[in-house]
């Protein structure tokens, strides 16, 4: 730890060794190094060292750059004699002490010049302990930033496998990078340049550079803030010799000055991550790159960067800097004439400070290891990085790795052998959401970007991917690998029926629904109206919904519980034992900020995912009456103490229900066997009756498979098939999700409409004028979704004409087994949308005729009929049979449309015109 | 030599560690704390070694102990979340650092960063719903513990963050342990349960924003894993063998009782019908298959089957006169601790479903813990009993599934802040329930009670545990012997067995349709529990018929 060894025998960078204007009476000891670039807090003799500081001490009132992150202690001076000129007068400029005393910093001229080759011993310009050069490195990363250009990165990509992107043009690798960024800056007036590191390792002359910044950012990143500002002059002064547009002549000086008046700061970056749990005390002081979610965040802290003392005897005053996170107060005065013991007394107002905040970071899911839970780490953020996260953001952090003594007792000068961690952060990058497996076409576009930040600059094509560099080459060799295995298995010609098998493996048949639950798990596309009225007008969903009705152990469970496995962001929840609130969001109160908040619940956590519910009938009505919302509009709206919010429930619903009375009777239609609103029902792309019928050898089959399953050792999955494992479903879904958007094609699209047509020509029927409804446009809307969802699942980039006619035979399957109406044999949709069959509608409609004739006629006219003799009427005038419950329902609708009126209660109902009463 | 050492390591076992750093030149081990580790483990090898050293629990809590004592600790790991800290692990006088070495204030020179080493920090508490006969088995004779003589304290012992306690009203102990040794061995799980022995004092705990509070801490020399049993029994019983192959005419064998696990397993129902059941030995038999379940396999998941006592009937109303007596537990919870290891009794109420957590949740940082943290292998008792009408919450609602989760997937959610974590568990349920079935839970298997509902009968159920009429201890051990080996058996299936089943499966659905495949999963399950039970290591047909029987007999009183 070169920086922190207390033997100091040169003064290395120290600034006002030699100060040309040192105050009257001060000590002599001018070869010693003035107290505030001592290295060593724990060296208390550190403050007998300090100088009576040049009074009133201004060196430190130059806007130098003092970065929290940084702590640094070397103090490097501008470079270019006619940039120091300016500083001197832009020194008088912002001095608001008027004393016009300063000009520390030419005070070293060995350094002062790092550019220039210089012929002194490399021990006085190394870094301690470190094989450091600084004159070395500054004028490396000068011309690093002076010399890069995107081919180097291209060809260093190139050289290690790493999958790049094709340049346009000859010309576009021939760019240099940094001289834009630094040029966009000054234009932009931005202070930070995010640097990529890899950049760094790809330009040759600065390789070295690379490494040195991993191991002693300490040292090296305040000499590379100094070249950039160096720099920012030079082009500068550049281009207004140059004449460009904005830089003329007064303009120019205006911007050069302002440039002298600003603290610029690199930002590396692109580093591969580590997990945190692997931080270990070797990379204490080094840079280092951690992932994770953040838990808690401070406000904003000011944090004392410099702290102002003066002696209260004689009003002298001392300026100290922080060096590793706390402030050494002189115990006396500094001042030999004066040496009073306990009179230096902060000045609040005369201290500089920085925003800080603390964060608190995470773990994220992924980097857990096995069985255990997950660990923080603090992070300590400063000026432009401070609330650019909150919590509940992913982030990849770029830091210095701090350890710093524990004091068991503040009071108390003894340390008890501990440390504490965290970091000091010097880049953010908030992470891309493509991890967490989500369906981005739910996010907005653009994402989630750092604001105010981003700096200028960053990778070479930051623009277009906003994955950093390393990273992203780690992660597209392993990320490469996977593709290809992917896209090899989508060539399969089985694929369809192998990734069917391999969703539920333990699971024995019931083929079709496992299809249909897989094109559920790839999704139609999401489409958007974008010119819209409104905020870029409706979504359509490209969400599709599947409902499983069916006897009890059918393991129905099993497969949405398979599901929530695989699915991205899949929620499993059971309707008995969720509330509206589970299902939704709820408003809380939050514990610390006693702010209400919004929480979500299990419909918004699964937004771009699958929300599986179980025992879908016993739901509450409040609760389903969510889904409705859910299902069409994928929102949820909240209306709780007094927060009205709408939320994105950009979700698929796997629901499984059971039948009334636990077995589905085969003579009666669906809405009858489950006790959902059948608005509900039609809600849903694809209805399946998973029904329990006996056959032998399917039995067998079915025993075979279980005893197999539970009593036998070496258990088999599938049977012995070959099937994909639950992983590598899971990644052939995310990337399909995320990657695959197919179009339909014309023959696709022609053939949709011809197979939507026949299914509503199925509801013609040439003997009667009455229409079924087989199709209705949520049937065609469901019928584009899974011929997406098809499509998607092949990899393919169009909807071709087989993903429609499989869309299709999924849909006549599930329609034949869930709208055919048992007492016709025949399909109708109508069944699902009303819950009323073509046939009982005119059944309905025959005996409401029969009643009102009843009433018009005979004594009925006057008096009214009796309820029980209307129904013993109709009885005999029918041909089939009528049902009382029937027969109510009709009367009753009367009733409400205003024809009739029943009075009487129980057996001594009447009815009567309602007109006559 | 060795027993000096123990003596030494015993009596003061910071000089025993300073030693042994002087010695082999800590400072320049490659890995000290290994040898440390490999050190003490050593001295402390044999079982009567290991049994002088005092156990800290919660007869002996934290304030009996001098600062810097040794102690061993069987503890469950509760969370596992504190973030590693560093220490210098040489002082600046060339010192042995870390075990919560004090440094004086010349150490501090020299400060030097290459020293600092990591130590893996964790909460640990007393193992929840362990049994006390298997606490006194592990704990060894109480007078072989060198337990430096301390004055006793004056105020009773408090314990520190009582909410990582799974039971924080229940009197118990936990400690911060601090690991030195952190490539040693494989990193600790939240629930394992470890006998941590090392040195006590007290350090502060909190890495949070937090200030940290002082709290009982033990740096750890060594550590000694438990196998998920806690204790162990033979399977098949040792002298099965015997018994089986001389057949049941044999008199002279089943004459002793202990010898035959059927003898034993006949008399352990009805001493469990007995004493906690009326007397109803069918409901007894359930009770002794969902004791010997475990979790089997994951993928495909052979979880335990949880099963409800239907008809149990609430506890007798306590006398308004007694203001400090809560209603009673079912005396089966006090039978099952007599007989298992790992044992807990959830008696539930809505107040306290709406109040507590049943599984941990990170507030600030610092895992709370839940009711359903228990360490693998733990049987729970849930009593619907002290339910009345209400409301459930939000919390209560949470709970209720929970716990339903732990019962059908065996896995409990640990809350953190915009996470989940699900870990596996290993917590077979047996629920007792008022009504026909329980009124918050699904369970595989329910089971109607047949017992009297006079005040008498049902005084009986809840009798206090002192009243329970002990078996001889021979006996008492031979069930706890037939129960512990039965959980950690295994059952093979030959071919012919499995496809007489299949068969079997096939016919009957004939018979009747309303069999389904469920059904055949629940029989199998029962029938595998069925052969552990009469600790026979084959499932033969005469076995699978007697378990459909069984498994008749119960549908056939629930209807």
């Amino acid at each position: 730890m070169g920086m922190n060894t207390p033997r100091r025998k040169t003064p290395l960078f120290a600034g006002g060794s030699s100060s040309p204007l040192a105050f009257p009476g001060s000590t002599p000891a001018r070869n010693r190094t003035p107290m505030r670039y001592s290295r060593m807090d724990s060296d208390p003799s550190s403050t007998r060292d300090s100088e009576p500081l040049d009074f009133p001490s201004s060196p430190v009132k130059t806007p130098k750059n003092r970065r929290g992150d940084i702590h640094s202690s070397l103090s490097i001076t501008p470079s270019s004699a006619a940039r120091r000129a300016r500083r001197t007068k832009l020194n008088d400029d912002m001095n608001s002490d008027g004393t016009h005393l300063s000009m520390p910093l030419s005070s070293a001229p060995h350094l002062s010049a790092p550019t220039v080759p210089s012929d002194e011993p490399d021990e006085i310009r190394a870094i301690w302990g470190t094989t450091v050069n600084l004159g070395e490195t500054m004028k490396t990363f000068r011309e690093f930033l002076r010399g890069f250009k995107t081919k180097y990165r291209v060809a260093y990509d190139r050289e290690r496998g790493v999958r790049t992107r094709t340049l346009a043009t000859p010309q576009e690798g021939e760019v240099q990078l940094y001289e834009t960024y630094l040029r966009r800056m000054r234009q932009t007036g931005e202070t930070n340049l995010n640097l990529d590191m890899i950049n760094l390792a790809s330009y040759p002359p600065s390789r070295k550079l690379h490494s040195q910044l991993i191991k002693y950012p300490q040292e090296v990143v305040p000499a590379m803030d100094q070249v950039l500002k160096d720099l920012m002059l030079e082009i500068a002064e550049e281009d207004q010799q140059a004449g460009v547009d904005g830089m003329r002549g007064e303009q120019g000086e205006e911007e050069i000055a302002e440039i002298m008046g600003k603290v610029y700061k690199i930002r590396p970056f692109g580093m591969p991550a580590v997990n945190m749990r692997d931080l270990n005390p070797t990379d204490t002081d080094k840079l280092v790159c951690i992932k994770g979610l953040v838990i808690r965040a401070t406000p904003v802290i000011p944090d004392m960067k410099v702290a102002f003392f003066r002696c209260l005897a004689c009003n002298h005053t001392v300026q100290v800097e922080i060096d590793r996170g706390k402030i050494d107060e002189p115990a006396r005065c500094p001042r030999e004439v004066c040496a009073s013991v306990g009179t230096m007394s902060l000045v609040h107002n005369r201290c500089e400070f920085a925003d800080r905040q603390v964060i608190r970071l995470q773990e994220t899911p992924d980097a857990v290891p096995d069985g255990q839970t997950p660990h923080t780490v603090s992070l300590s953020v400063y000026d432009e990085l401070v609330d650019v996260s909150k919590p509940g953001d992913r982030l990849v952090v770029t830091g210095i790795f701090r350890s710093v003594p524990v004091r068991v007792n503040p009071r108390q000068r003894t340390l008890k052998s501990l440390f504490k961690t965290f970091l000091d952060v010097v880049h953010v990058r908030l992470s891309s959401g493509e991890r967490l497996g989500l369906d981005r076409s739910t996010r907005p576009a653009g994402g989630d970007r750092v604001p105010g930040v981003g700096g200028v600059g960053g990778g070479v094509d930051e623009d277009q991917d906003e994955e950093n560099g390393v990273e992203r080459e780690r992660r597209t060799t392993k990320r490469a690998e996977m593709e290809a295995k992917l896209r090899e298995l989508s060539q399969r010609p089985d694929v369809y029926d192998l990734l069917a098998r391999s969703l539920a493996p333990s699971i024995w048949a019931m083929d079709d629904v496992k299809k249909g639950i897989l094109l559920q798990l790839f999704g139609g596309t999401n489409k958007s109206i974008a010119r819209g009225g409104g905020a870029g007008g409706p979504r359509y969903r490209g969400d599709i919904n599947v409902l499983l009705v069916g006897d009890p152990g059918v393991s129905k469970s099993q497969i949405l519980q398979y599901v929530h496995k695989i699915a991205p962001r899949g929620v499993y929840t059971s309707g008995k034992g969720s509330s509206a609130v589970g299902l939704t969001a709820y408003v809380t109160r939050d514990p610390d900020s006693k702010q209400l908040v919004l929480e979500s619940g299990a419909l918004v956590l699964s937004d771009g995912g699958v929300c599986c519910i179980d025992e879908f009938d016993k739901m509450t009505d409040a609760t389903r009456s969510v889904l409705h919302e859910v299902m069409e509009q994928q929102t949820v709206s909240i209306a709780k103490a007094g927060i009205i919010t709408t939320l994105n429930a950009r979700t698929s619903i796997l629901a499984a229900a059971n039948p009334i009375g636990s077995k589905y009777n085969m003579n009666e239609t669906i809405t009858r066997n489950i006790d959902l609103p059948p608005t509900l029902i039609s809600r849903f792309d694809l209805l399946y009756l998973v029904l329990d019928q006996v056959d032998e050898s399917l039995d067998r089959k079915l025993a075979q498979h279980l005893v197999s399953l539970y009593l036998e050792d070496a258990p088999e999955t599938g049977g012995g098939e070959d099937i994909v494992p639950l992983d590598e479903l899971s990644a052939y879904i995310t990337y399909a999700r995320s990657r695959i958007n197919p179009v339909i094609t014309e023959a696709a699209s022609d053939e949709l409409v011809r197979s939507y047509v026949t299914l509503r020509k199925a509801g013609e029927d040439p003997r009667s004028n009455e229409k079924r409804i087989t199709a209705t446009t949520r049937q065609l809307e469901s019928m584009i979704r899974l011929s997406e969802a098809h499509a998607r699942m092949r990899f393919s980039p169009f909807v071709e004409l087989d993903d429609v006619k499989e869309a299709y035979r999924l849909m006549r399957e599930a329609i034949n087994t869930s709208a055919r109406d048992p007492t016709t044999g025949e399909i109708d949709m109508g069944l699902l949308d009303t819950g009323i069959g073509r046939q009982q509608r005119k059944l309905r409609g025959d005996m409401r005729k029969a009643v009102l004739g009843m009433l018009e006629s005979g004594a009925g006219a006057t008096r009214g009929v009796r309820w029980a003799d209307v129904l013993k009427q109709l009885e005999g005038q029918s041909t089939i049979k009528v049902s009382a419950a029937e027969f109510q329902e009709v009367v009753r609708e009367l009733e409400q449309e205003g024809l009739v009126k029943v009075v009487g209660e129980r057996e001594r109902r009447m009815i009567r015109k309602a007109d006559s009463a | 030599m060795v027993s000096a050492l123990r003596v030494d390591a015993l009596r003061d076992p910071t000089a025993a560690l300073l030693q042994l750093f002087n010695e082999s030149d800590g400072g320049r081990v490659e890995n000290f704390p290994r040898l440390v580790s490999e050190h003490f483990s050593h001295i402390f090898r044999t079982l009567e070694a290991f049994q002088e050293i005092p156990t800290l629990d919660v007869r002996n809590p934290p304030n009996t102990f001098p600062d810097r004592g040794l102690v061993r600790f069987r503890a469950m790991v509760q969370d596992t979340s504190p973030s590693s800290e560093m220490y210098l692990a040489t002082l600046g006088s060339g010192r042995c650092g870390g075990w919560g070495i004090e440094e004086s204030r010349d150490d501090q020179d020299g400060l030097n960063y290459e020293d600092l080493r990591e130590c893996t920090t964790l909460w640990a508490v007393n193992v929840p719903g362990e049994s006390a006969w298997c606490a006194d088995e592990l704990d060894g004779p109480t007078n072989r513990q060198e337990r430096p003589a301390r004055p006793a304290p004056t105020d009773a012992y408090k314990p520190a963050m009582p909410h990582k306690y799974p039971h924080p009203t229940d009197q118990h102990v936990g400690v911060q342990v601090k690991i030195y040794d952190t490539d040693g061995s494989e990193p600790f799980k939240a629930t394992d349960v470890v006998t941590f022995v090392g040195i006590l004092t007290t350090e502060a705990f909190g890495s949070g924003l937090e200030t940290p509070v002082d709290v009982p801490t033990l740096h750890m020399l060594f550590s000694r894993p438990h196998s998920e049993s806690i204790v162990t029994r033979p399977f098949p019983a040792a002298r099965q063998d015997r018994a089986g192959a001389s057949g049941s005419t044999d008199k002279a064998i089943a004459d002793s009782e202990a010898s035959d696990p059927a003898k034993t397993r006949e008399a352990l129902i009805a001493w469990i019908a007995d004493e906690a059941l009326g007397g109803d030995r069918e409901t007894a038999e359930w009770v002794l298959l969902t004791c010997v379940a475990r979790v089997q396999s994951r993928n495909p998941p052979l979880f335990p089957p949880s099963v409800t006592l239907t008809r149990f009937p609430p506890p007798p109303p306590v006398p308004s006169t007694s203001t400090s007596q809560a209603a009673p537990l079912p005396t089966l919870s006090a039978v099952l601790s007599l007989l298992l290891p790992l044992s807990h009794t959830l008696p539930l109420s809505l107040a306290s479903l709406n109040k507590d957590l049943c599984a941990p949740e990170s507030r600030d940082e610092d895992l709370h813990s839940g009711a359903l943290q228990l360490p693998a292998g733990t049987v729970l008792l849930v009593c619907e009993g002290g339910v009345r009408e209400g409301q459930l919450f939000e919390r209560g609602l949470l709970n209720v599934r929970v716990l339903q989760d732990v019962m059908s997937s065996q896995t409990l959610s640990y809350v953190f802040p915009f996470s989940q974590f699900a870990f596996p568990t290993d917590i077979g349920c047996i629920v007792l329930s008022e009504g026909t079935k329980s009124a918050f839970f699904k369970t595989d298997i329910s089971a109607a009670l047949n017992a009297g509902t006079d005040p008498a009968s049902v005084a009986a159920l809840y009798k206090p545990a002192d009243s329970i009429k002990m078996p001889p201890p021979a006996q008492l051990a031979a069930f706890r012997d037939l129960v512990v080996g039965a959980r950690f058996g295994k059952v093979q299936v030959t071919q012919e067995v499995s496809e007489y089943i299949q068969s079997d499966f096939v016919r009957e659905r004939q018979q009747d349709k309303s069999m389904t495949s469920d059904d055949l999963i629940r029989r199998m399950t029962v029938a595998k529990l069925f052969a552990l039970s009469h600790h026979k290591p084959d499932l033969t047909v005469d076995l699978w018929e007697r378990t459909k029987v069984l498994d008749r007999q119960r549908l056939a009183r629930l209807s």
